[in-house]
C-alpha cells in the first residue's frame, strides 16, 4: 500500500511539473539495430535497443549489479548458484521464474540464421540444475570466474511467449514481451522504434512515459537535430560539434570513458617483410621485417605524442591508457607508465637497430569502425615520418579490412578492442598466441606470442580467487606491454548530447539507454 | 508492338542475368560479410557456423544457382544483415524515394519549361543570356556540393529548413508518406531541389534550343507575319514541336532522377532506397544489392519502352524505327 | 604569318575564327588549359606537398583562411582536419581529378573508337552486337553504372579509372560508328577495299582521321562528366582512397565540418570543382554548336 502511494505521488508530481511532452524522450542511435530479436545478433546497438524491453540476469554497470538475479555465488569450484528475483512479471502479466532462464539459455546457441550469436556467453555452462522456481545452479567443466560477467551479456525472454517464436515474431513485435522498464510499441526498421513505460517495473517506473529511438547515422545530422529541438538525446556527438553544443544555451554534452582501447598492432611473427610494407628509400622491400627488433617497436611507441593526438585528432574524446584495457577495469595495471613522447630517443633507437637513415612502411587502417580512425592514422603516420620511418597510409572500409587482417595480409595496423569483462577477456582476444580451434587470440592480428602470457591468461581464466587472478592479469599485461608487439594509444571516450530538459549519465559499454537519461528537474 | 515488348523483356532478362552473375562474384571478391557481422570475440567455429547458416559455405556457383532458382519464383531472399525478406526491406524505403523523385520531377517541369521558352524566344536578351548561363552552371555544378551549400545556407546559417531525414509521416495504404504532413514537406524541399538541378538545366537547354530552331522555320515565321498573337504562335505551333524531344527526355530523366536520388539521399540522410543501396554496398549485403539492381533494370526497361511508345504516338515519322 | 602559312593552316584558322566568336568559349578554353597546367605542375606551384607527411602538421589542423601555422606557414584558404594547406590540397585535388578523368577518357576513347570503327566497317552481326551492348548500357544513367561497377570492383584509383572508362566507351563507339558509316560509303574507302589493304590499315589510317571532329566534341563533354562523376563517386565513399584526395573527396571530408561552421574545408574545393567543370563545358558547348550546322550562324 505504501509503495502504491509513493508511486502515485511521483506520478502526480510528474503530471504537475510540466506539459505532457516533458515525459517523452526522443533519442537518436547512430546505427540501425540489425534485429530486435534479443538473441539474434550480438552487437552493441542491438543490445542497447533490447535492454529497454528485456532485462539481463546481471547488470554490468559500474561493476556487476543485480538484475533479474539477486545474488550469484560460486558454491564449489565448478558450480555457480543464482538466486532469481521474486515477484517479477513479464509485460503480459505472466510471472518470471527459473523456466524462463532455462529456456533462454537453451535458445541462445540455436537461433536460426544468426550471423553472430550469444552462444559464447553460455558456453562455459555444461549443465543447469533447477533447485526451485527461483534458484538455479550452473555447472561448468572448469572453474569459471567470469561466468557472472557472461551472464550480464544477454537478456531473458519469456518461455511461454518464446516457445515456437521465430526471429520474425520479434520483428513484428508479437514476441517482444520482456520484463524490462519499457514495453515495445511499434517499429519501422532502421528508422524509428517506439516504446512506452512499464508501469509495474520491478525497479520502479521510469520517468519517461514514452521513448522514441530514431536512427540518424550521420554525425553532423544528429547535432543539427539536437540543436533544432527535434531530439532530446543523441549519442556519438562528433568531437568538432562538442564546443558548439556546449556553447549553445539549450544543449549540453555529457562525456565518459568507454571500454574500448585503440592500439597499433605490429607483425611480430614473420621474419620476411609482408608484400613491400617495409622498404628502403628506393621502394625495395627490406631484407628483414624491421618490427622483429624490439627497439624499432619501442621507437614507434615513443614517437607518438599521445596527448596531442587525443587533443587534435579526437578533439579530446580520449583518455591516456598505458594498458590494453581502459583505466579502472579489472586487471588494469597502474604500475605500467604511459609511454613518454620522445622523438629524439626514438630516432636513436631506430639508428641502433641498424637503420640510421630510417626506412619506409605502409600502415593499414579501416575508416568506419573506430571513431576518427582516418585522423588518428594520419597523426601516427606524421609522427613516425618525423623520426625517419616514412609512413604511407592505406585506408579502406571495414568490410574490406577485416577479412584481410584476419588472413594476415597486412603487417602494421590500427585496431581497437572493447572489453566486456576484464583484462583477461582482452588479452585472450588480442594478445594470447593464436589458436583458432580453441578460440584463443581470435583477434591477435600481429600474431604476438609469449608463452608466459599464454600461461598466465589460461590460469587466470580458471582462478576463482580474485586477488590471485588480478595478480596474474597485472603480470600478463605488464609483459605484453613491455614486448611492444601491441602498442596501446588511448582509451576512447564517448559523448552524448542532450537538450536542457535532460541529463544523461554515460556508461563504459557505450550503450545509449533511456534508463540513463533523467529529466533535468 | 507486341514484338517490341517481347524483345525488350528478353533484353531485360539478359541484363539481369549478367548483372547477377557479376555482382554475385564481385561482391564476394571485395570482402566477407560475416567478418563484419561477427562479434569481435567470435571463435573460428562460431564464424564457420554463421557462414553455414547464411548458406555461404557452398561453392559460389551452387550459391548462385540456388539464388537464381529462388529468384525465378519471386523469392529474393533475406538480407544478410537483418535476415528480413529483402522485398520488405526495399518496400519500406520505397515511398521516400518515390516522393523525392516525383517532387524533383515536378520542379524540373515547372521551372525548366517556362524558363526554356523564355530563353528561346528572345535569345539575345539579357534575361535569356542569364538563364542560359545559369543552366550551364546548373549543369556543371556537382549536385552533392549544391546540396551541401543548400544545407549551409538554409539550415546552418538561416535555420529555416531541417537538414536531415524525412520528418513526420502519415500512414496510407500500409505505407508511410511524408508528403501528407507539413513537416514532411519541409524536409523534402531541399533534397528535391538538389535532385532536380541537373534536370532543370537540361530541360531549359533543350526547350530553348528547340524554340530557337523552330522559330527560324518558315511556317512559324509565316504565322508571325500573319500577325497572329505572339503567345498563340508560341503555344500552338512552336511549343507543340518542341514537346516531342522534351517528352522523350523527361521520360528518361525519371530514370536519371531515380539514380540521382542515391546521391541526394546520402547528402540529406534521407531514408530511401538509394541510401539503402549505399549502406548495403558498405555492408556487403549481397541480396539487397542484387534485388535493388534487378528492380531498377526492370524499371528502366519499362520506362524506355513507354518513352518509345509515346514518341511513336507523337511523331508518326518514328514509327517502325523502335528496336 | 605569311600567306603560305595561312593557306596551309587554312581550316584551323577558319575554325579558330568561328570558335573565337564566343568570348565565353575562349574563356573556357583558356581556363581549361590553365587548370591543366596548374594540375600538371602541382608540385612546383603548391606551397606545400599535402601528401608529404613530413610537411603536414596536425597541430595546424582546422585553421580558418588567412591564418598562420605554428612554424610560421601562412594558410590563405585555411587548413583541413589533418593540417593540410587547403590551397595545396585543392591544387593536388585538381591533379587527382584530372588524372582520373583524362586516363579514363583516353581508355574509353581507344576502346570506344576501335569498337565503333569495327562496327561500322564490318557491319552485320559484329555491328549489331557491339551497338546493342552500347545501346543497352546507354539506357542507364552513368552514375548508376559506375556505382555498380565500383561496388563490384572495390575502391581505388585504378578501379575508378576502369569504371569510368567502362561507362564512357559507349558514347565514343556510337559517335564513331555514326560518322564512319557515312565515310565508309565514300569512294576513297571503297578504293581501299578494292586495293585489298589490310583491315587495320583502312580502319586506322583512312577511316579514323575522317571521323575525328565529332570525337572532339564527345571528348570535351565526357571529360567534364568524368570529373563530376569521379567527384560524386568519391563523395559516396566509393572512389579514390582518402589518402590522396581528389576534389570530390576533399568536399566529402569537409562535409563533416560543415554544420560546425568550418565551411572552408568543403567550400573552396567545391568552387574549384565548379570552375573546372564550367570551363570544360563552355568549351565543349561551343564545339558542339560549331559541329551542328543547324545552329551555326
Amino acid at each position: 500500500m505504501r509503495r502504491f502511494l509513493i508511486t502515485a505521488g511521483v506520478a502526480a508530481a510528474a503530471a504537475l511539473s510540466g506539459p505532457a511532452s516533458a515525459a517523452d524522450l526522443k533519442m537518436a542511435f547512430a546505427q540501425a539495430p540489425t534485429s530486435i530479436d534479443p538473441h539474434f545478433h550480438n552487437s552493441g546497438t542491438n543490445s542497447a535497443l533490447i535492454r529497454h524491453v528485456f532485462d539481463p540476469l546481471i547488470i554490468n554497470q559500474n561493476g556487476l549489479q543485480p538484475g533479474l538475479a539477486t545474488s550469484w555465488k560460486a558454491i564449489s569450484d565448478t558450480v555457480w548458484e543464482i538466486k532469481l528475483r521474486e515477484g517479477v512479471t513479464f509485460h503480459d502479466g505472466s510471472p518470471f521464474d527459473a523456466a524462463d532462464v532455462v529456456f533462454t539459455i537453451e535458445r541462445l546457441p540455436n537461433v536460426p540464421d544468426s550471423p553472430s550469436s550469444y552462444a559464447s556467453s553460455v558456453q562455459p555452462i555444461k549443465e543447469i540444475e533447477v533447485v526451485d522456481s527461483h534458484t538455479l545452479r550452473f555447472v561448468t567443466d572448469k572453474p569459471s570466474p567470469v561466468l557472472p560477467n557472461k551472464l550480464a551479456e544477454f537478456t531473458i525472454v519469456s518461455d511461454e511467449v518464446g516457445k515456437g517464436a521465430a526471429t520474425a515474431d520479434y520483428t513484428t513485435g508479437k514476441a517482444m514481451v520482456g520484463t524490462g522498464p519499457y514495453r515495445f510499441v511499434s517499429s519501422r526498421a532502421s528508422e524509428s522504434y517506439k516504446l512506452a513505460r512499464n508501469e509495474s517495473y520491478w525497479g520502479g517506473a521510469e520517468p519517461w512515459e514514452t521513448v522514441e529511438i530514431r536512427i540518424v547515422e550521420s554525425g553532423p545530422a544528429r547535432t543539427a537535430a539536437l540543436l533544432s529541438g527535434e531530439l532530446d538525446l543523441i549519442e556519438r556527438v562528433p568531437s568538432n560539434d562538442v564546443p558548439r553544443l556546449n556553447d549553445n544555451a539549450s544543449t549540453s554534452v555529457h562525456s565518459g570513458p568507454t571500454n574500448r582501447v585503440v592500439f597499433v598492432s605490429l607483425d611480430v611473427q614473420r621474419d620476411a617483410v609482408q608484400e613491400n610494407y617495409a622498404r628502403d628509400g628506393d621502394g625495395n622491400p627490406l631484407a628483414k621485417n624491421p618490427m622483429m627488433d624490439k627497439r624499432v617497436r619501442q621507437a614507434l611507441s615513443m614517437a607518438i605524442p599521445r596527448e596531442a593526438l587525443i587533443e587534435r585528432a579526437l578533439g579530446g574524446d580520449g583518455v591516456l591508457s598505458s594498458n590494453l584495457v581502459p583505466p579502472g577495469f579489472f586487471g588494469y595495471n597502474t604500475d605500467i607508465p604511459v609511454e613518454t613522447y620522445d622523438p629524439e630517443g626514438a630516432k636513436k633507437l631506430i639508428a641502433e637497430a641498424g637503420y640510421p637513415d630510417g626506412f619506409e612502411i605502409t600502415f593499414h587502417a579501416s575508416t568506419d569502425r573506430i571513431a576518427y580512425a582516418p585522423q588518428v592514422a594520419q597523426v601516427l603516420a606524421q609522427s613516425w615520418t618525423r623520426i625517419g620511418v616514412k609512413t604511407s597510409l592505406e585506408t579502406m572500409p571495414h568490410s574490406v579490412y577485416i577479412p584481410k587482417t584476419n588472413a594476415f595480409e597486412y603487417a602494421y595496423m590500427l585496431h581497437s578492442w572493447g572489453t566486456a569483462s576484464d583484462a583477461g577477456y582482452t588479452l585472450n582476444g588480442i594478445a594470447v598466441t593464436r589458436d583458432k580451434p580453441n578460440g584463443k587470440g581470435p583477434s591477435n592480428r600481429g600474431r604476438y606470442s609469449n608463452p608466459d602470457v599464454d600461461r598466465m591468461i589460461a590460469e587466470a581464466q580458471t582462478t576463482l580467487d580474485t586477488d590471485k587472478r588480478e595478480k596474474l592479469l597485472h603480470d600478463a599485461m605488464s609483459i605484453t606491454i613491455g614486448d611492444y608487439g601491441i602498442i596501446p594509444l588511448y582509451a576512447q571516450k564517448a559523448s552524448w548530447g542532450t537538450s536542457n530538459g535532460t541529463v544523461y549519465t554515460p556508461a563504459v559499454d557505450l550503450m545509449t539507454l533511456a534508463m540513463r537519461a533523467k529529466p533535468a528537474n | 508492338m507486341l514484338e517490341v515488348v517481347f524483345r525488350r523483356l528478353v533484353q531485360a532478362v539478359g541484363v539481369v542475368l549478367v548483372l547477377t552473375v557479376v555482382s554475385f562474384v564481385g561482391v564476394f571478391k571485395i570482402g566477407d560479410p560475416i567478418a563484419l557481422l561477427a562479434h569481435e570475440n567470435a571463435t573460428e567455429l562460431e564464424i564457420e557456423e554463421a557462414r553455414q547458416r547464411l548458406g555461404l559455405d557452398d561453392p559460389i556457383h551452387v550459391q548462385y544457382l540456388n539464388y537464381l532458382g529462388r529468384m525465378a519464383v519471386g523469392d529474393f531472399g533475406n538480407s544478410f544483415v537483418s535476415r528480413r525478406p529483402v522485398v520488405d526491406v526495399i518496400a519500406e524505403r520505397l515511398p521516400a524515394t518515390i516522393e523525392l523523385t516525383l517532387a524533383a520531377f515536378l520542379i524540373s517541369v515547372l521551372l525548366g519549361i517556362p524558363l526554356g521558352i523564355a530563353a528561346g524566344l528572345k535569345p539575345e536578351s539579357a534575361a535569356a543570356q542569364s538563364i542560359m548561363a545559369g543552366s550551364i552552371i546548373g549543369f556543371s555544378l556537382p549536385t552533392f556540393w549544391f546540396g551541401m551549400m543548400l544545407i549551409m545556407v538554409f539550415s546552418v546559417s538561416l535555420g529555416w529548413l531541417p537538414s536531415i531525414g524525412r520528418g513526420d509521416t502519415v500512414e496510407l495504404l500500409g505505407m508511410h508518406w511524408a508528403i501528407l504532413s507539413a513537416d514532411g514537406w519541409k524536409h523534402l524541399l531541399m533534397p528535391a531541389l538538389m535532385l532536380s538541378l541537373t534536370t532543370v538545366s537540361l530541360i531549359i537547354r533543350l526547350v530553348a534550343s528547340g524554340m530557337r530552331e523552330i522559330l527560324l522555320m518558315e511556317y512559324v515565321k509565316f504565322a508571325r507575319l500573319k500577325g497572329l498573337h505572339e503567345f498563340r504562335v508560341v503555344m500552338l505551333h512552336a511549343f507543340k514541336n518542341v514537346l516531342i524531344p522534351v517528352v522523350t527526355v523527361l521520360g528518361l530523366e525519371i530514370g536519371s532522377l531515380l539514380a540521382g536520388s542515391i546521391v541526394t539521399e546520402t547528402v540529406f540522410a534521407y531514408p530511401g532506397v538509394g541510401k539503402l543501396l549505399i549502406d548495403s554496398i558498405n555492408r556487403l549485403d549481397r541480396p539487397v544489392i542484387i534485388t535493388y539492381l534487378t528492380l531498377i533494370v526492370l524499371f528502366f526497361v519499362v520506362i524506355n519502352l513507354i518513352v518509345d511508345l509515346i514518341y511513336t504516338l507523337l511523331d508518326p515519322r518514328a514509327r517502325g524505327t523502335i528496336r | 604569318m605569311s600567306a603560305a602559312e595561312a593557306r596551309q593552316a587554312g581550316p584551323l584558322v577558319q575554325f579558330w575564327g568561328e570558335f573565337s566568336q564566343s568570348k565565353l568559349a575562349v574563356f573556357g578554353l583558356a581556363s581549361t588549359l590553365a587548370l591543366m597546367l596548374l594540375a600538371a605542375f602541382a608540385p612546383v606551384v603548391s606551397p606545400q606537398d599535402p601528401y608529404d607527411l613530413a610537411q603536414v602538421s596536425f597541430f595546424d589542423g582546422e585553421l580558418p583562411p588567412l591564418s598562420s601555422g605554428g612554424d610560421g606557414a601562412f594558410y590563405l584558404l585555411g587548413t583541413d582536419a589533418q593540417g593540410r594547406d587547403m590551397v595545396s590540397a585543392v591544387i593536388y585535388g585538381l591533379r587527382a581529378s584530372f588524372t582520373v578523368a583524362l586516363s579514363a577518357g583516353a581508355l574509353a576513347f581507344v576502346v570506344g573508337t576501335t569498337l565503333g570503327l569495327i562496327a561500322a566497317y564490318f557491319r552485320g552481326t559484329v555491328d549489331s552486337l557491339i551497338m546493342r551492348i552500347a545501346e543497352i548500357q546507354m539506357s542507364f544513367p552513368t552514375i548508376l553504372i559506375a556505382l555498380v561497377l565500383l561496388a563490384i570492383f572495390g575502391r581505388g584509383l585504378d578501379k575508378t579509372i576502369l569504371a569510368l572508362a567502362m561507362v564512357q566507351w559507349a558514347f565514343y563507339a556510337r559517335t564513331v560508328r555514326g560518322a564512319a558509316v557515312v565515310e565508309r560509303s565514300k569512294e576513297y574507302i571503297q578504293a581501299c577495299r578494292l586495293l585489298r589493304l589490310p583491315h587495320w590499315r583502312v580502319l586506322f589510317w583512312h577511316l579514323l582521321p575522317n571521323v575525328c571532329p565529332p570525337l572532339l566534341v564527345i571528348a570535351g563533354v565526357q571529360l567534364a562528366s568524368a570529373i563530376t562523376l569521379e567527384a560524386t563517386l568519391s563523395f559516396l565513399g566509393l572512389g579514390l582512397p582518402v589518402t590522396e584526395p581528389s576534389l570530390g573527396l576533399l568536399i566529402a571530408n569537409g562535409f563533416d565540418y560543415l554544420l560546425s561552421g568550418k565551411t572552408w574545408i568543403s567550400f573552396y574545393p567545391g568552387i574549384a570543382l565548379l570552375f573546372v567543370v564550367v570551363s570544360i563545358n563552355l568549351l565543349a558547348d561551343r564545339l558542339r554548336e560549331l559541329s551542328n550546322p543547324r545552329l551555326r550562324k
